[in-house]
């Protein structure tokens, strides 16, 4: 029986093209499979971040440390005060922080311990590796910290700005142009990257570095390859793309701090 | 002989033309502002919902609209210039529903902007009923003409009624499927109702071991009465039996939701006494963000009422008394509370007519409804060491926290309940609820009766997750929405009796074309903005952060919306094959974001979620622990301290996932 005019054939056809349209329109919208950036909840403000078992260890913007996630439904928990810092490293479950007063201090068990004597170190930069090993830059040489003492490494004739622990011994450094070098097996390795680079985060099989021009890599099997932008999804606005200013690994995740201290965690690093 | 009709004098050519004139005017305004909209849209959110504010780098936008506003003031003349002069010519009745449609078109390029529908829910609202009416109006003016308006045949009417309950069932279905397989659905509640779905094939009764801090010191896994009584899960019983995997009971919950579709048929067929109504009123239902919602907030018993609603109503109103009364009483038995939902159903058959059959079946549903609720929460609830919980509520006349005390709140002191119901979350909730159907429901008070249940389970609540779209406590409001809904439709689509004379149908006709695209138009709109079916977003995730995978943009830090489904890439599947080399029937401990797709065995824990005495570690025989990048609960150190325990080796692992096995 024909409905305004549009026999019952015709009527069936419109309909599996509705029909057909609607899946269509539901099913194209899967993001690619491409990794992507996931901003971190509750809108905390940090500076710089460090990734280690437990989530994200960040510097907040009263330069004291806090962790993502929290306990239950806290995204943010503050954790032991010391003096302001400046800096952190993390190994799997061990953190390092440089205060701005220049002073190294360890976390661990949500207590801080200074070390007393390593104001005379000048410290610059520090490095921890997944078997928390710390690796300090002092006066723009590398030097391993342990038992105690401070330990030269094979990059020692390189003037370092950077570092990125692995394990053991093996850490990647910048020197001052943004080159990037490996400490490993006793070597000193020139280790072509993409861009110069301004700051680096490691872990065993991956680097993560975030180049002078903003663009972030990850480095695995000695390929590089680029990560995509982080976007930023305000109200009102459609998504837009932000600054990189820090980056930070564990062994299951990549974390990166935009210039306007928000935190992001790599969706897949498979 | 004068032939020639002399001018009619300007001053009545303006007077018989000013609507027309100002309305051109408001056309041309409107087009020259969608224009500007599109050119200038990350300036329009500040522009309209922060007018006062004047960025700096929003001047030179601002001061963009004035070429626009100017050739539409150019063009508006032109058209007002040709209005005058056939109105001076002597014509009258100038036609406005063209250029009221191109006003109400301005409206649009507003709900496209990211996350106003949920900034904003009353104003969207306003929005959304504005530009309806303005379709609606031009439906009507351009079907002015139509004599009659055919109906459908049956077969057509069952081919887009089936058309509905198809699109319902894939898209949402696909949806909440994707949501499971991409490792976006919740242990709450997910893991709780798959768990309880399994006990019933192997127990005989709904079990859990999930919950396991419930049960400290007890054997598991435990009968889940203490907690809920969701004997809708029988229902997702056999569906889980043809097939034994979670993925079973997430499809069974979207068909067995989306059959409110034929409800809502055999409603509009009978309340709009035509096909075509009923087609109507089953596309609303599917259209209704709400109960799209409900199948992606993982898996609630409760929430199968309101498809079971419609079906009762429906089936009374085509006269299968018997069978509606089946539903009926199916609705009280779907879980504690749902006796109530049925209760508004008892007192619409017994109040909404003069019908004795109605009445007394109507008297049997209240009847059936208030023993069982008698039953499960002062006998089997607590027999298991339970009791209905009143943590929602606050709303309790002495500070007795019972039903009673609730009972006396609402009775001795309605206008103190109706000034707790005005908080700014109910109110929003109420407006994305009733702006679905443009608030038709505010005229359908023949079945408010639907409201009862809301009132009852809702008012007096104050946790902001009973008033959050998707939410399964929010259900109670449902069913009220969508019956009154159809009430409301009823009273402006029959507006004379379908006996009417031809003089009384042609009118007829164009009203009906009216009512029904007004009701689809918001329908459409609204699912656009808070639904799911070729929305503007999906809203993927619920319960409050960090407890999510997502962070686009959120609703009360309840419902964590997307605006692109995520990806199911390498990692997902290679963390399925882990979970499918998990030994069968075996007690397993399992990271959070996984235990949802491992919810079946019999003993299911989920790592940072069952506690409970003795700890999960030491009850099973396995441990499964995802390697995924974690925004809720990384699993790196549970992963890190087994493999140096002597007391587990890796049983499979792969760049996703690692199974531990007890030595």
């Amino acid at each position: 029986m024909p409905f305004a005019g549009v026999s019952t054939r015709i009527f069936l056809r419109m309909a599996r093209g509705v029909c057909l349209l609607s899946f269509a329109t539901a099913g194209c919208r899967v993001r690619s499979n491409e990794p992507y950036w996931i901003e971190a909840h509750g809108n905390g403000v940090v500076n710089h971040v460090a990734g280690w078992s437990a989530g994200a260890l960040c510097i907040g913007s009263n330069q004291q440390l806090w962790s993502y996630p929290g306990p239950y439904a806290r995204p943010w928990a503050e954790q032991a005060q010391t003096h302001p810092l400046r800096s952190i490293a993390a190994g799997s479950d061990v953190a390092y922080a440089l205060t701005v007063e220049g002073e190294v201090a360890r976390f661990e068990y949500n207590s801080w311990r200074l070390y007393e004597d390593s104001k005379p170190w000048s410290v610059s930069d520090i490095g921890a590796t997944d078997d928390n090993g710390l690796l300090v830059i002092t006066a723009g040489n590398l030097r391993a910290f342990a038992q105690g003492e401070l330990r030269p490494l094979s990059c020692d004739a390189i003037t370092s700005v950077a570092v990125a622990g692995v394990h053991g011994d093996e850490a990647f450094v910048l020197d001052p142009t943004g080159a990037l070098y490996l400490n490993a097996d006793g070597r000193c390795q020139n280790i072509p990257a993409p861009q110069r680079l301004r700051r680096i985060a490691a872990r065993p099989g991956r680097l993560v570095a975030l180049a002078e021009d903003g663009s972030v890599w990850r480095r695995r099997s000695s390929t590089w390859s680029k990560l995509p932008v982080p976007f930023k999804y305000r109200t009102g606005q459609a998504p837009a793309p932000c600054q990189p200013q820090d980056i930070g690994a564990s062994l299951y995740s990549t974390w990166l701090v935009d210039t306007e201290g928000d935190l992001f965690l790599l969706s897949d690093e498979s | 002989m004068s032939d020639i009709q002399s001018p009619i004098p300007w001053e009545i050519a303006f007077i018989r033309s000013w609507q027309k004139l100002a309305s051109t005017a408001l056309a041309a305004l409107a087009v020259a502002s969608i224009i500007w909209d599109l050119r200038y849209r990350p300036f329009l959110y500040d522009f309209v919902f922060a007018p006062d504010v004047i960025a700096p780098g929003s001047v030179a936008a601002r001061d963009a609209l004035f070429p626009y506003v100017a050739v539409g003031a150019v063009v508006s003349l032109g058209l007002g210039v040709r209005t005058l002069l056939q109105a001076r010519r002597g014509r009258n009745g100038f036609l406005l529903h063209r250029e009221l449609l191109c006003t109400g078109l301005a409206v649009v390029p507003l709900l496209t902007v990211p996350a106003i529908e949920f900034e904003h829910p009353l104003f969207t609202a306003l929005l959304v009923v504005v530009f309806s009416l303005a379709v609606g109006l031009a439906a009507s003016r351009e079907t002015v003409a139509w004599r009659r308006l055919p109906d459908l045949s049956r077969p057509q009417a069952q081919v887009l009624v089936a058309l509905a309950y198809a699109t319902f069932v894939s898209v949402i279905g696909f949806i909440a499927y994707w949501r499971y397989i991409t490792f976006h659905a919740a242990v709450a509640d997910l893991s709780a109702e798959v768990n309880a779905v399994a006990g019933i094939l192997r127990h005989g009764v709904p079990t859990i071991s999930v919950g396991a801090f419930f049960y400290d010191g007890k054997p598991l896994p435990s009968p889940y009465f203490n907690l809920h009584v969701p004997l809708a899960d029988y229902l997702f019983a056999p569906f889980y039996a043809l097939y034994r995997q979670p993925s079973s009971i997430v499809w069974a919950q979207v068909l067995l939701m989306g059959s409110g579709t034929f409800g809502a048929y055999l409603v509009g067929h009978r309340w709009l006494e035509s096909r075509s109504g009923g087609v109507l009123a089953a596309w609303l239902y599917v259209l209704t963000p709400n109960v799209q919602g409900f199948c992606l907030h993982d898996v609630h018993a409760n929430v199968i009422a309101i498809p079971f609603i419609m079906l009762a109503v429906g089936l009374m109103e085509a006269g299968h008394a018997k069978g509606a009364l089946a539903f009926a009483i199916m609705t009280a038995l779907c879980r504690e509370e749902t006796p109530i939902y049925a209760i508004g159903l008892g007192l619409y058959w017994l109040f909404s007519s003069e019908d004795r059959r109605r009445f007394r079946y109507g008297a049997v549903v209240i009847a059936v409804s208030v023993c069982f609720e008698l039953f499960v929460s002062s006998y089997l609830m607590p027999q298991f060491g339970g009791h209905p919980n009143w943590y929602h509520f606050n709303l309790f006349f002495d500070g007795t926290h019972s039903g009673a005390g609730l009972l006396e709140a609402l009775l001795l002191n309605p206008l103190g309940a109706l000034f707790f119901s005005t908080a700014q979350v109910k109110l929003e909730y109420f407006a994305i609820s009733v702006v679905s159907v443009g608030g038709l429901a505010l005229w359908g008070w023949r079945a408010g009766w639907f409201l009862v249940p809301a009132v009852l389970l809702l008012a007096p609540a104050w946790d902001p997750t009973f008033f959050s779209l998707g939410v399964n406590y929010s259900a109670p409001l449902i069913p009220a929405a969508l019956l009154m809904t159809l009430a409301g439709l009823q009273r402006f689509w029959m507006a004379a009796p379908a006996s009417a004379t031809n003089e009384k149908a042609q009118p007829l006709a164009s009203r009906r074309v009216a009512v029904a695209a007004y009701a689809l138009s918001c329908a459409l709109l609204s699912n656009y903005l808070y639904g799911n079916i070729a929305s503007k977003t999906y809203k993927l995730e619920y319960g409050v952060s960090p407890l999510r995978r997502e962070n686009q943009r959120n609703y009360l830090d309840i419902i964590g919306y997307v605006d692109t489904l995520p990806p199911y890439g390498t990692a997902e599947k290679l963390l399925w094959q882990v979970i499918d080399r998990v030994p069968k029937n075996v007690p397993i401990l399992t990271s959070n974001l996984i235990n949802p797709q491992l919810a079946h065995y019999d003993i299911s824990f989920a790592q940072y979620f069952s506690n409970g005495n003795p700890p999960p570690e030491q009850r099973v025989q396995y441990i499964v622990l995802d390697k995924l990048p974690a925004l809720q609960t990384p699993s790196e150190a549970d992963v890190a301290r087994l493999r140096l325990d002597q007391r587990w080796k890796i049983f499979y692992e792969n760049a996703s996932g690692v199974i531990f096995k007890r030595r």
